[in-house]
Formats: structure tokens, sequence, C-alpha cells
């Protein structure tokens, strides 16, 4: 371990607060929002100690978000009007 | 609730004031897909009885979701238009013994998932990355070198064609049991309880995946657009 992690680490561990490690294993329930409050406070800890988690969170957050931003192609109005009178023929339905 | 057990801080200042959470989507903000009048036992008795109105909301509710998701596995509307059909097919044909263990709605993406995959395999021959090495490296618990700070680029640039265009080929790249998960939970915006019902994984198992994903394509971007 080099001297400035084991520093890091050091300090950290008498804050009581969790590693940059275990804050990556926290993202997800963190921006979920389901870590229990002493959990939350103690990565929100960290994080206003350490820019670089600070930047790593903000990215991770921005990756779960960006799904949201694609498009969302729907299908041809005739195809589904095809798609109707393909599966009522195939069940023999009341049309 | 999730919790490891440190003492509580002594922090003043809200998550929210770090910017870090804010506009995340909590879980009560998720619509459940598929919302209707129609219930879905009705729907289903409605399937059995081959009524006219039964087949046209199951098209209507259900046939722009399940071809979205084909396509996003699929990248070609025929390919992910045949899905549909016969996944709908299928519905149709076996409604009879539909034993309703679990919803229409789980099986619907549970099938539309493993057809998709199934003729993505054959001719995948996708380039393999080693896509471990873009999970952040730790020394002892401390992250080793910096991250960048793309999460500040201008919002036009998440809105390009080539930056889209660019995630969804990182996509592509992971292995297709985290791209799966990536793309329910993600992309097609599914509460996490249906994920986890259609891809038959425990909560924590599911989340596991999500967050690899989110993990390697995080890296990928700033690879991309900061180094």
């Amino acid at each position: 371990m080099s001297g400035k992690s084991k520093v890091i680490r050091m300090m950290f561990g008498l804050m009581g607060l969790p590693t940059c490690e275990e804050v990556e294993q926290f993202a997800y329930d963190f921006l979920e929002g389901v870590l229990d409050s002493s959990t939350m406070k103690a990565v929100e800890r960290h994080l206003k100690a350490c820019k670089n988690c600070q930047r790593f969170i903000a990215a991770y957050r921005k990756t779960a978000l960006l799904g949201k931003t694609f498009q969302r192609p729907t299908l041809d109005p005739e195809f589904k009007e095809n798609l109707f009178e393909f599966l009522v023929q195939k069940a023999g339905g009341k049309v | 609730m999730v919790s490891i057990g440190f003492d509580a801080g002594q922090t003043k200042k809200s998550l929210l004031n770090l910017n870090l959470v804010e506009n995340y989507p909590k879980p009560q903000d998720v619509s459940p897909p598929g919302a209707s009048n129609i219930n879905e036992r009705d729907l289903i008795q409605g399937l059995r009885e081959k009524a006219e109105w039964a087949f046209k909301e199951l098209i209507s509710r259900w046939s722009d979701k399940l071809y979205r998701l084909s396509l996003r596995f699929l990248k070609r509307p025929e390919e992910a238009q045949e899905i549909v059909q016969e996944v709908l097919l299928k519905v149709v044909e076996k409604i009879a013994t539909f034993e309703g263990t679990s919803s229409l709605y789980t099986w619907l993406y549970r099938v539309t998932v493993n057809e998709s995959l199934m003729r993505l395999r054959p001719n995948k021959g996708k380039v393999q990355v080693s896509w471990e090495d873009y999970l952040p490296k730790y020394e002892s618990g401390i992250h080793l070198g910096n991250f960048s700070d793309w999460a500040k680029l201008p919002d036009e640039k998440f809105a390009e064609k080539e930056f889209q265009e660019f995630v969804q080929a990182s996509i592509e790249l992971l292995p297709d049991d985290l791209k799966t998960a990536y793309l329910l939970k993600d992309v097609e915006q599914l509460p996490e309880d249906e994920v986890c019902k259609v891809l038959e994984l425990t909560k924590p198992a599911m989340k596991n995946r999500v967050h690899r994903a989110r993990l390697f394509l995080r890296k990928k971007i700033e690879e991309r657009y900061v180094r």
C-alpha cells in the first residue's frame, strides 16, 4: 500500500467513514435512497471529504439516468393492425 | 433498508445540497408499465374467450414495449417485429393453459428477452472486451487514480446522436446478463421487483448486475469523452 492510500484510509477509519471502495458498493442503494440513515450520512460525509468520490457518484448517477434519454421507437400502426388480424386468425377469434 | 452499521454522522448538509441524488427517480415515482382500465385477470379471460377487445388490448398495451426491448437487443426493426409477433402469438396459443404463477407482464418480458437472446447468439460475433478492466481500481479501499468529471459535460452533449450511439454501442459490449439487467432497469425503467421476476433473480443479484453495467458504461464514457 502506498503511503498516501494508507494515510487516507486511516483518516476515513478515524472518522468512522466508509472507504472509497465501500462507497462504490453503496452507490446503487445510495441513488435509490434505500440506505439506512446512518449509512447514508456516513456516505454523505465521505463524499464531503472526497472529491474523487463526488466525481464518481455524479458520473455513476448520470450513467443510471442515460437510459431514460434513449429514443423510444414505436411500432408502425399498420404493423399493429396486421398483427391484430394475424392473431385473430390464428386464434380463430370473434371478429 | 441496507445497513452496514455506521454511526450517525454529524453532517448538517443534506444530500440534495451536494446535488448528487436530485432528479434520480425514486422507486415510487416509477409508474407500472401497461397501466390501463382493464385489469390483467379480465384481459386473460378475454383472450381465453378470443374476444376482439382482448386482442386489441394485448397489442395496445404490450406491443410497443416488447418491440422496444427486442430492438435494444437485435438492432434490426424487422427482427424485433418478428419477436413481437412470435411472443404475442405464444400468448394467444397458450393462454388457455396459462396458470398465472407469474403475471402476464413478467411472462411477456421474460419470453421477449429469451427469444431475443436466442436470435442474437448464432450471429453474435461481437468484439469481446475484458469488461472487468473497466471497473474502478482500489488500493486498500482507496481509489487508484482520479475520476474525471464527465457528468458536468453540457446537457447537449448527452443528447447528441453520436453520444447516444456510442453509449448504445458500449452496451452491446456487455455480457448478456449485465446488458439485460441494465436494459430492463435503466433503459426500460421497469421497477426493481419486476426486473427480478423477469430475470428470476434475487434483488441483490439484480442490483449487482445493474451496478456492474453502470460501472462499465461510466468508464467507457470517461475514456471516450474526457481523456
